[in-house]
């Protein structure tokens, strides 16, 4: 039995007497996307970053092809931080305003010491290499989520977090950014941890769907029974709330 | 009834609205969708008179009712005559303030006792479901989607004309938005209002709006009932939004895309704006712009 990419065993987050996230169980495996979905202060954000390990979990586990990441000190993790990587929903924000768009793609590597090839990681994520020496704020809104996808996939990450990476995009631009991470998982075999309050947009990228409640995942499946057939009340809800659907 | 002719926007030497033209009736509502930078919320803030840093006004005519809206009226009939309900509750509340206080006060402005402003408040908190208990509260005390149901209750306290809501629920959890749309609603059949809802939502709109207004690029370039313009669309841009939208139930895979980028105002392409981006391409369509005719801005279409 091969381990799953990525397997969460009863991750908690408390806050004081806050349980963000409150004892959650999942596997993500290469190729894969598992969607987290659920509104604003369910805990899908918080669980978001405890596997990317921007934030310390209070409790269980996070393994990364079997490898326990729990107990790593920043240090010892620094060497695993390649394998996965962290893509926000707002991109002018995550970006470095006063850096060019090719030092921003370059910085990962940079702190890898690593060698890289820039200007193909642009072109595969289909910027013009030509971008290189602007800054964020000359780019679209696409534009930017197109480099903060570039620098993410910069040290060649196995798996991805995506935290509502669509969500400040327009229609159009929205289409195209989701058929440019379909893509990528297909040719670069990526597990993607699919974060997002958007039924709609789930349901052209996941595979399986894990709905988010009060900080507990309360309906887990493949994406067409969860979202077609959900079976927890809160999924119903959410179901039919989704406007012109 | 809301009639606007030739609107045009400008801020310095960049048309940021270019000649919009597009009617409301009372008990209408107008779903105005476009993506950002497609003038929709330009056009509406100039038609109430709220333009702010360089845009101005610089050409055509907004008549609500009869009653031209110049800059020295619109002083006056704004908040009576037009209400607004926009994105952010906050950005309409004073912090400081008792929200029941809040809504005697629009109507105190207005002329109307102290006591009936305080009964009246709290028929507008029923209207908007709200307990007459939330007078007392601060606008930090209630939720994001019970502060934009005081926002709506303030918007609809004077029976406005016309009331215009720019992206009202964009902000809330889905179950809250289902919510806040049927207090919208509500207040809207009952107030008589002529509505423009603002949205890029178009599955919102569908619901909400009787027809719908599509912007690119500054320009209107379909209107017509949501089954026509949703249901069968015939401008290009329109017909390749909805196919690129993804939707709940339709499964894993690729997204029809239109390709590029909607252009920034100050680097519209000449001609018909979309043209860079459309599937079908007349030589005409890079030189001469088409004007709306039939509910439909595209030389292809009007060529068939």
């Amino acid at each position: 039995m091969t381990e799953p990419l990525l397997r969460v065993t009863n991750l908690s987050k408390s806050y004081g007497a806050l349980r963000a996230v409150d004892g959650v169980t999942f596997e993500v495996d290469r190729g894969e996307t598992l969607a987290i979905v659920g509104e604003s202060g369910c805990g899908k954000s918080t669980l978001a970053r405890c596997v990317a390990r921007l934030t310390q979990p209070t409790g269980g586990s996070v393994r990364l092809d079997g490898v326990e990441l729990a107990p790593l000190s920043r240090r010892r993790l620094r060497p695993l931080r390649s394998r996965f990587q962290l893509v926000f929903q707002d991109p002018s924000t995550s970006l470095n305003p006063r850096w060019t768009v090719g030092e921003i793609v370059r910085e990962p590597l940079r702190l890898q010491d690593v060698r890289g090839d820039v200007p193909g990681l642009l072109s595969e994520v289909g910027l013009d290499p030509e971008l290189a020496g602007r800054h964020p704020h000359r780019l679209s809104g696409g534009q930017r989520q197109r480099v903060g996808i570039a620098r993410a996939l910069a040290l060649s990450p196995d798996l991805l977090v995506l935290d509502e990476p669509v969500t400040a995009l327009d229609v159009s631009v929205q289409a195209q950014i989701i058929n440019l991470l379909l893509r990528l998982q297909e040719e670069r075999g990526l597990g993607y941890l699919f974060i997002s309050h958007d039924l709609a947009v789930v349901s052209a990228v996941a595979h399986r769907v894990a709905v988010m409640h009060a900080g507990r995942l309360v309906e887990t499946g493949p994406a067409e029974q969860v979202l077609g057939r959900p079976s927890h009340d809160y999924t119903r809800a959410l179901v039919a709330a989704v406007p012109g659907a | 009834m809301l009639e606007v002719k030739d609107l045009v926007v400008t801020a310095g030497d960049v048309r940021i609205v270019d000649g919009v033209s597009f009617e409301v009736r009372p008990g209408e509502v107008l779903g105005m969708v476009g993506e950002s930078g497609s003038g929709k919320t330009m056009t509406m803030l100039a038609v109430a008179g709220l333009l702010s840093g360089p845009a101005r006004v610089a050409g055509g005519t907004a008549v609500l009712d009869g009653t031209e809206l110049t800059a020295a009226r619109l002083e006056r009939l704004r908040g009576r005559r037009i209400g607004f309900v926009f994105q952010d509750p906050a950005t309409s509340l004073n912090p400081l303030m008792r929200v029941g206080t809040q809504i005697s006060e629009v109507l105190r402005i207005h002329g109307v006792s102290r006591s009936e402003a305080r009964r009246r408040a709290a028929e507008l908190l029923e209207q908007v479901d709200l307990g007459p208990e939330r007078a007392g509260r601060y606008p930090h005390e209630l939720s994001g989607g019970q502060r934009q149901r005081i926002v709506i209750a303030m918007a609809i306290a004077l029976r406005p004309s016309l009331l215009i809501a720019d992206e009202p629920t964009t902000a809330l959890d889905v179950t809250v938005q289902e919510q806040v749309m049927r207090v919208l609603r509500t207040a809207q059949r009952e107030t008589g209002a002529a509505t423009v809802l603002v949205s890029h939502d178009l599955g919102l709109v569908a619901e909400a709006a009787h027809r719908i207004a599509v912007m690119y690029a500054g320009r209107l370039v379909e209107t017509g009932t949501v089954q026509e313009v949703l249901g069968t669309p015939r401008h290009p841009y329109s017909a390749a939004l909805m196919r690129s939208r993804p939707r709940v139930g339709t499964g894993r895979g690729p997204l029809p895309v239109i390709p590029g980028y909607p252009p920034a105002p100050k680097s519209r392409p000449p001609g018909c704006a979309f043209h860079p981006r459309c599937p079908v391409t007349l030589d005409r369509c890079a030189k001469e712009t088409p004007p709306l005719v039939g509910g439909v801005a595209c030389w292809a279409v009007r060529d068939d």
